[in-house]
């Protein structure tokens, strides 16, 4: 059956939101979010990480989610009494398959291997009618379109008759195991060799002592009677063996299906739950710090909205657990924000805390400000340079341009790029002319791209052009020096304060420093 | 004219088995890469003398052109690979007789052989049937498959196996197991256990469930299958009968001719299959024409190797075009290192060698002379010797090189004598060239000394650089030009597509 708590009409999406995943799960701290969400729970930070870096592309699902995830919320029990009731569910076929383990070190013989099949049904099955009684004794508190669809499946698809017939097809499969008759058909293929074998029925057999067959009745049946084949020759007696277990494991493969079709239905459902209950731990840890989130509001790339309000970068609020410096924007039809200003001022938070929220958005959650409101993208991309990459050759250019290549490689007019510093592995102008080239190309398409730049010619060259659709910001200086780590709009200036900055941790710099 | 081989209008001479090594040249090219690749795609069959040796005849190359453009149309190719894969099961039927005790089966075994041969050559002269071929090897190859399938000896093979066949396929039984017998009777019943579980399961099938693994897979009978057919030899015993008659009159039933056929074609088969392979990659192939009055013009060649290898690291693979006009026989190829001047040496030396076993040339279009042989002489580049050892080695390889080379040889000479002063290696370079030259012989001559390129017209210049000097665009390509010497910077924006104009188009493509 299916589960489809994160996608309308499947399981799973192949293609999802583009974005170069190990860079931004470090670019913007995502790991320390995946940590919170998952309150120690190994498989819901697995399955944060993975839902979080596949987001999803389009409204629908992002909406899908949304209302699942408020369902969520409001009924956080149930939905972690259902996480908790498949997790427990697994782990009682892990315990089976343990002491399945200890008894027997060799490998399992074909009926024993029936039997084990059996019995892990035995548990799905068993699991699934517990989990039926208590979905429908909570099923008045669930709203969203997706858990209402959730429920009449369950009801439908696994109803009573059908659990029924299992069981009692469960049982029948018992006697085999204790040794029932079977009976075979076949042709005669090439070589002679037997061909189209099919097990025709099995028989219980009557539990009646019988005598050993008489010495008259072996002869009469070794002379006479030549279809009757007694099993008196260890050869034929264990190809009979081999025949009948070869039927039992057919007979398997048969279960086997359901057996697979039952815990996918179980994993889909484990791993789905664990989304979102990840999603609500993380709502209510920061409900008790007084952290204020909100839905973010969808709009289509078309309505050029992009807007926010108290916008903060929640893994510096998971760090310092209280709520860090936030930033208000309200722009319309823009797609370039170049970003300069003091070090230390608060730029990469900025740039990360857009680069977070619109990430969560479009996982189907919440966000970390007041007010979120913009489109979805097909591809999220960062480039954060690293402290690593600042050396000046060639072979780190290299590296760089082959970093941000990758990114191009897969970069849609719909996308969103980060980039923090990038093109400072070379000299000021040459990084300045590739800069120019990259942007203005990303812009002319359409990618709305996101720049924190300290590459001044660069940005004097942009901001005489002021292409219609940019903004510059800056970080906020007070005339004193003091930063106030907020982001404004504002022109571009000549120095990043760096100066400054040195002054506050070096001192004073020797003017023979400068003349050098 | 009568079918001989496919592989041209005579047979192929024998060669001793242990002659079948890969040329000392094979190397030097890439084509052991290359080649191997080749052989690799039909490992079950030893296609090594194929490839490791030319068509000995002139005339052979486009006869074997024109079967390769028969083998390009599906149809063709489809029934021929079925045909071969049936005559691989069919020997396997035989050679299970070797591998059974059981004589009653050991007949069968002949009975399936040859049964499955008869539908395999009436099924290959049916679907050729409807063909019109274009290469005259497949015409007269049909031709005698037609006088083959009516000859009396096929007929009559054909009657008797089948009527046997269709007794055979009534054969059925049925056993029940129980606790210490089973019961052996005839007949199959149709009652389908899984059939009725699968209902249960609400799966839809209307098969029958076989059991996917006969637990008898051996080819010889296990105790079981001989006391079941210890009760059919009763229930069938005209059969059985027929079966003994039958195997003392039919043996060794597939023709040579056939045999042969099955081997040779899968020249064509390995080729068509790495050929298309590269095709997926977006490579090209082209057929070449051979031209008697040395004319030799290609247009994008490339190194099929280092294609590969390219295209799995993602990166760009160079085309170059070249051509002589009459009267030239010689490029000197000079500039920098890394410039793609082996790499061109390489792609021009494996179309001359892919021409000369009859099959398409990695370009886009190839018009050459017939060559007899290739011969080549790269630098060792582990041997590091002296410079006066590694000159002596090399000048020891140049003169096997000048006593095995004819008089319509292709000669790829590389990077030879750079332990030597440059006046010294220009005068050598100049007698090895002129040695060559004279007995006709075409080639390449990959050098730094840039003065070998002039004062004779037999010789072309050609220059590798990394950047033309106009567009600024990294190109590798081989330009035929007079040496200068120089060479141009490249940067790496341009290395990694990321100009402004490059950068939109990337993006655009992505939509």
């Amino acid at each position: 059956m299916h589960v489809r708590l994160l996608y309308e009409d499947c399981e799973n999406l192949p293609r999802n939101a583009l974005l170069n995943r190990s860079e931004i799960i470090q670019d913007l701290n995502l790991d320390i979010i995946f940590k919170f969400m998952a309150r120690n729970d190994k498989f819901i930070y697995n399955t944060v990480r993975s839902v979080i870096t596949n987001c999803a592309t389009d409204i629908n699902t992002v909406l899908y989610r949304q209302a699942i995830l408020t369902d969520c919320i409001k009924n956080y029990n149930c939905f972690s009494e259902m996480y908790e009731m498949t997790s427990k569910a697994f782990e009682e076929i892990e315990l089976y398959k343990e002491s399945v383990k200890k008894v027997s070190v060799l490998k399992l013989t074909n009926s024993q291997n029936v039997l084990f099949s059996l019995e892990i049904l035995g548990i799905l099955v068993r699991n699934l009618e517990k989990f039926k009684m208590y979905v429908d004794s909570i099923e008045t508190n669930l709203t969203s379109p997706g858990m209402r669809a959730f429920y009449d499946r369950l009801i439908s698809d696994y109803n009573y008759e059908f659990v029924e017939k299992i069981k009692s097809s469960l049982g029948e499969m018992n006697f085999l195991i204790e040794g029932g008759e079977i009976t075979f058909s076949g042709t005669i293929g090439q070589g002679l060799k037997a061909k189209d074998i099919i097990v025709n029925h099995l028989k219980k057999l009557e539990f009646r002592r019988r005598k050993p067959l008489s010495v008259a009745s072996i002869m009469y049946y070794k002379l006479f009677k030549r279809s009757v084949v007694l099993l008196d020759d260890s050869r034929i007696s264990n190809d009979v063996r081999e025949m009948e277990a070869a039927g039992l494991s057919h007979i398997l493969k048969m279960y086997q299906n359901f057996i697979k079709e039952l815990t996918t239905f179980f994993e889909n459902l484990h791993y789905q739950l664990s989304f979102y209950v990840g999603a609500a731990n993380l709502q209510n840890r920061l409900t008790q710090m007084n952290i204020p989130t909100s839905m973010p509001k969808v709009v289509k790339r078309e309505m050029g909205i992009f807007r926010f309000r108290g916008l903060y970068d929640l893994s510096m609020a998971i760090y310092q657990r209280h709520r860090p410096v936030s930033n208000d924007l309200d722009t319309q039809d823009l797609h370039l924000f170049i970003i300069t200003g003091a070090n230390q001022g608060g730029k990469s938070t900025y740039l990360r805390s857009i680069g977070i929220a619109q990430i969560l958005m479009q996982s189907g959650m919440f966000v970390p400000a007041e007010y979120y409101c913009n489109c979805i993208y097909d591809g999220i991309f960062t480039h954060f340079t690293r402290r690593e990459d600042t050396a000046m050759n060639s072979g780190k250019l290299d590296e760089e341009l082959n970093r941000i290549s990758r990114i191009l490689d897969n970069i849609t007019p719909n996308s969103m790029l980060l980039l923090n510093e990038s093109f400072a592995t070379t000299t000021e102008r040459e990084g300045s002319q590739i800069a120019s080239d990259v942007v203005n190309a990303l812009y002319e398409n359409g990618t709305n791209v996101l720049m924190v730049t300290h590459l001044f010619e660069f940005t004097k060259a942009m901001y005489e052009k002021r292409p219609e659709k940019s903004m510059f910001l800056s970080a906020e200086r007070l005339a004193d020096g003091t930063r106030t780590f907020r982001i404004i709009e504002k022109e571009p200036e000549r120095t990043s304060y760096g100066l400054d900055l040195y002054k506050d941790i070096i001192g004073e710099y020797d003017s023979n420093d400068i003349a050098n | 004219m009568v079918f001989q081989s496919i592989l041209g209008y005579h047979k192929l001479s024998e060669i001793e088995p242990d002659k079948v090594r890969m040329p000392k040249y094979f190397y030097d090219l890439n084509l052991d890469q290359i080649v191997q690749d080749i052989l690799d795609e039909q490992k079950v069959y030893d296609l090594r003398r194929f490839y490791f040796f030319g068509a000995e005849r002139e005339n052979d190359i486009n006869y074997r052109l024109s079967v390769l453009k028969d083998m390009d149309n599906e149809t063709i190719f489809k029934s021929v690979n079925n045909f071969c894969i049936i005559m691989r099961k069919s020997k396997e039927y035989l050679n299970n007789i070797n591998h059974t005790d059981h004589d009653i089966q050991k007949q069968k075994w002949n009975l399936d052989a040859a049964f499955a041969y008869i539908n395999n050559v009436v099924t290959l002269h049916k679907e050729l049937e409807q063909i019109k071929f274009i290469s005259e090897g497949f015409q007269l190859f049909h031709q005698w498959l037609t006088s083959y399938i009516n000859s009396e000896e096929f007929l009559l093979l054909q009657k008797e196996t089948r009527q046997l066949i269709n007794q055979f396929e009534e054969m059925k039984f049925h056993i029940q197991i129980k606790r210490d017998k089973i019961i052996i009777n005839e007949g199959y019943l149709e009652d389908d256990y899984c059939k009725q579980l699968q209902d249960t399961f609400r799966e839809e099938s209307e098969q029958k469930h076989f059991y996917q693994n006969n637990p008898f897979s051996s080819v010889m009978l296990s105790a079981l299958e001989t006391a079941i057919l210890d009760v059919l030899k009763k229930n069938y015993k005209h059969t059985f009968e027929a079966l003994d008659f039958y195997d003392k009159t039919h043996h060794d039933f597939i023709h040579p001719i056939l045999e042969t056929f099955e081997l040779e074609v899968q020249f064509y088969i390995a080729f068509c299959s790495y050929r298309n392979k590269m095709l997926e990659m977006n490579f090209h192939f082209c057929y070449p024409q051979l031209h008697k009055d040395g004319y030799l013009n290609i247009t994008e060649g490339y190194d099929l190797a280092l294609a590969k290898k390219n295209a799995l690291l993602k990166k760009e693979v160079i085309f170059n075009d070249c051509y002589f006009n009459p009267g030239e026989q010689f490029y000197v190829i000079t500039g920098p290192n890394q410039g793609g001047k082996t790499t061109f040496a390489r792609a021009l030396g494996q179309i001359v060698f892919f021409t000369s076993l009859g099959l398409m040339v990695p370009s886009r279009s190839a018009t050459l002379p017939f060559f007899d042989g290739i011969y080549t002489h790269f630098a060792v580049e582990e041997n590091m010797d002296t410079g006066a050892g590694k000159l002596k080695e090399e000048l020891l390889r140049l003169r096997e090189l000048m006593g095995s080379a004819s008089n319509n040889s292709f000669i790829i000479i590389n990077e030879i004598f750079t332990s030597a002063t440059s006046y010294d290696a220009h005068i050598m370079g100049r007698k090895a060239l002129n040695y060559f030259m004279d007995r006709n012989c075409f080639g390449i001559y990959v050098t730094h000394i840039y003065e070998l390129t002039k004062n004779d017209e037999r010789i072309v210049s050609l220059v590798a650089s990394l950047l033309s000097k106009d567009s600024n665009i990294r190109t590798f390509k081989i330009a035929r030009r007079p040496a200068d010497g120089k060479s141009y910077a490249n940067t790496i924006v341009e290395k990694h597509h990321m100009t402004y104009r490059e950068i939109k188009e990337r993006i655009k493509r992505c939509m």
